[in-house]
């Protein structure tokens, strides 16, 4: 590993190109699979997304990866509280990086993401969720009613 | 510089395109497909708000996995999308409250091990990882130790709490 020559660009769609380090690399599987089928110097357009999104991910991957590789001194604990604060950030930010992770299959980036929403969601009600990340609600009272009903008939099908 | 397009060939642009098109309700196409040339999108305003609405279904379901009923049906009842997106868990709900009758031979059925774990399994494969514990947890007891921590493994992946500390038990043993 390390060949300067053989790098993977990412291009944002602010036409920022950012070379990226082979050991980054191998945290996106879907990088990892341009590295490995032959396609270890060319450009990939990460298309709408901004810079700044994409050199957090490169942070994040670097990050973890030399963490694994013991380059790093930093204790399980230290690393998770890193990424703690690594998804204390707006909305819009977070967003972009579930997508991110999703489409470039940063497996460990999405966990953390989506674990992320999953605790702004529990314990509210639907409209502190709705009021929480801004969606609107385009149930009709008829198709709300549905879902609410779908427990009570299952249940009452299986005699609880 | 050696540039390669692997999985679409352009001829004006021979880069390789991760479209990233912010999911958009009204545009089903970005659904389907993930890959496109870059010159046939039009590009989104990075500072466009986000619409949560219109999660993809893996990733909102990936969210929802650990989940109990009183959670997912919260979350169901936000928006007519993330109600169909989250339709297969709660359908995981009522084979789980199934799967717990059989195993404790509640609510007028008799004690069924086996069918107990066909109704847990049948919940994780809706993605709940309740129900993977719960599975994993009959096959422990029969002694099937690499089927028990496998399905740990998964949950705990999905961020299940007890889902790790069965499997952090399991390797203990």
């Amino acid at each position: 590993m390390g060949s300067t020559s053989t790098k993977i660009k990412l291009r944002t769609s602010n036409q920022k190109v950012f070379k990226v380090e082979e050991a980054v690399e191998v945290q996106s599987l879907m990088i990892k699979y341009f590295y490995e089928n032959g396609c270890p110097s060319c450009v990939i357009l990460v298309h709408s997304v901004s810079s700044n999104i994409l050199s957090k991910i490169l942070d994040y991957c670097k990050k973890h990866v030399n963490s694994a590789a013991g380059k790093e001194d930093i204790s399980l604990e230290e690393l998770y509280e890193w990424d703690a604060n690594f998804v204390k950030v707006d909305q819009n930010t977070l967003f972009d990086l579930i997508l991110v992770a999703n489409c470039l299959k940063i497996e460990s980036l999405l966990d953390l993401t989506c674990q992320t929403i999953a605790n702004m969601i529990k314990g509210k009600r639907p409209e502190e969720i709705r009021t929480t990340f801004n969606i609107k609600n385009n149930y009709t009272p008829e198709a709300e009613e549905a879902v609410r009903r779908e427990k009570k008939w299952a249940f009452n099908m299986l005699g609880v | 510089m050696n540039r390669k397009t692997l999985l679409y060939r352009s001829d004006a642009s021979r880069f390789i395109a991760f479209p990233f098109s912010k999911p958009d309700g009204r545009d089903a196409k970005t659904k389907s497909s993930r890959w496109s040339k870059v010159s046939s999108e039009s590009s989104s305003s990075p500072t466009n708000d986000p619409d949560f609405s219109a999660l993809p279904f893996d990733i909102l379901t990936k969210i929802a996995a650990p989940f109990n009923f009183p959670n997912l049906l919260a979350a169901s009842l936000v928006c007519r999308s993330w109600g169909d997106a989250l339709r297969a868990l709660r359908e995981a709900m009522v084979l789980l409250r199934q799967g717990k009758q059989f195993k404790h031979g509640r609510g007028g059925v008799g004690r069924n091990l086996e069918k107990a774990l066909v109704s847990f399994l049948k919940g994780a494969a809706r993605g709940s990882t309740l129900a993977m514990v719960d599975a994993g947890l009959i096959y422990w007891e029969r002694g099937q130790k690499e089927e028990a921590i496998a399905l740990y493994q998964k949950a705990a992946a999905l961020g299940d709490a007890a889902g790790q500390c069965n499997l952090g038990i399991s390797y203990l043993n």
